[in-house]
């Protein structure tokens, strides 16, 4: 039978000028995805920020299959992180974080 | 291999001569092919310094000129001058009047609608124009990421109604970044998940960042090149006219 929700596991790099850590990182994503979707689309997301190197400045987050392009619209929308400017660009999106990490990372 | 472009960038975004590279380094992983550059005074030898520069990183650059006229006067006779310089023209429509004068015009581009307010001015009449005169709608990145809240809100949905007249009508819809500093640019499939927002079709969404804009910059690269005489009709050889215009004169 097919599961009805499958993750997607987005790998991405950020542009900036300064170093960004994990947790900073996480605290700005989530904020932009609760006032971009509110609460209840923020739900639907299953969000989570699984990694992220401080070194290659990538990192990899999950979402559901049906929540890639909100997703992405959220880090389009992520301007600073902790008050530095940032890019963050979408490398790529697989089906499993071993092929994500293989394939992107 | 499909080509990403990003038909407006601010000539700002390289502020000093020493960030070029690194500059140019960011938008050639971003995955662009090419950009235009929007142009300000004094900006042309710098310009070609970027130009060249550019190569080295497989990037096409243009220029661009944003037109912000105060009456439709003015933007006829700043179209006069510069149309012949610049491959992409686009107005800003600040003004009902400035934009459907500028929808009329086959010499504009793109219009642009830099506020919420602006977009009011883009009705199904000024929509019938633009279709005529086969100008596109711009929709710049950087205008929603410079609001917040209730006004971000409201600039969607307007967005999204001028996204849908444009589909109704046949009118091409660009999405760009409009960035003024490097750290408004995002990469084309960034630039694509704001189309998804305005709820345009998905098979067209990825046609905005890189179809649509390279076809104008082509026609333009054409309409701007010496053998141009009308649509559709060029000069194949010049020194075959050179010896038909010298036959002419001999009889």
């Amino acid at each position: 039978m097919v599961k009805e929700e499958r993750n997607r596991y987005i790998v991405f790099k950020i542009y900036s000028n300064s170093d960004v850590s994990k947790e900073d990182l996480a605290k700005d994503i989530w904020r932009t995805l609760l006032a971009m979707y509110g609460e209840y689309g923020a739900s639907k997301t299953n969000f989570w920020l699984i990694e992220y190197d401080k070194n290659t400045k990538k990192g990899i987050i999950r979402c559901t299959h049906m929540t890639v392009n909100m997703m992405r619209t959220v880090l389009a929308f992520t301007t600073k992180i902790a008050e530095t400017p940032v890019i963050i660009k979408t490398l790529g999106i697989s089906g499993t974080i071993k092929a994500a990490k293989e394939k992107f990372y | 291999m499909k080509k990403y472009v990003d038909m407006h960038v601010s000539s700002s975004i390289f502020h000093s001569e020493n960030q070029i590279d690194k500059i140019l380094h960011i938008i050639s992983e971003l995955g662009y092919a090419i950009i235009c550059i929007s142009f300000n005074k004094g900006f042309n030898n710098f310009f070609e310094k970027i130009k060249r520069k550019s190569e080295d990183f497989g990037l096409e650059v243009y220029r661009r000129m944003d037109l912000l006229p105060k009456n439709v006067q003015e933007l006829k006779a700043k179209l006069r001058q510069i149309r012949r310089k610049f491959e992409i023209i686009s107005v800003r429509c600040i003004d009902k009047k400035i934009c459907v004068a500028a929808a009329r015009d086959r010499r504009v581009d793109t219009l642009n609608f830099p506020t919420l307010e602006s977009l009011k001015n883009f009705t199904e009449s000024t929509a019938n124009l633009a279709a005529e005169g086969d100008t596109a709608i711009e929709i710049c990145l950087k205008t929603f990421l410079n609001v917040r809240g209730i006004r971000r809100a409201r600039l969607i949905t307007e967005s999204r109604k001028a996204a849908k007249i444009a589909l109704k009508k046949g009118i091409k819809i660009v999405i760009d970044s409009g960035a003024e500093n490097i750290f408004e640019m995002r990469g084309p499939q960034e630039l694509c998940s704001l189309g998804y927002l305005l709820d345009l079709p998905e098979e067209y969404i990825d046609l905005t960042v890189s179809e649509i804009p390279f076809n104008i910059i082509k026609t333009n690269l054409s309409k701007l090149s010496a053998s141009f005489v009308l649509p559709g009709v060029e000069i194949v050889d010049v020194e075959e006219k050179n010896w038909s215009k010298k036959r002419e004169t001999d009889t």
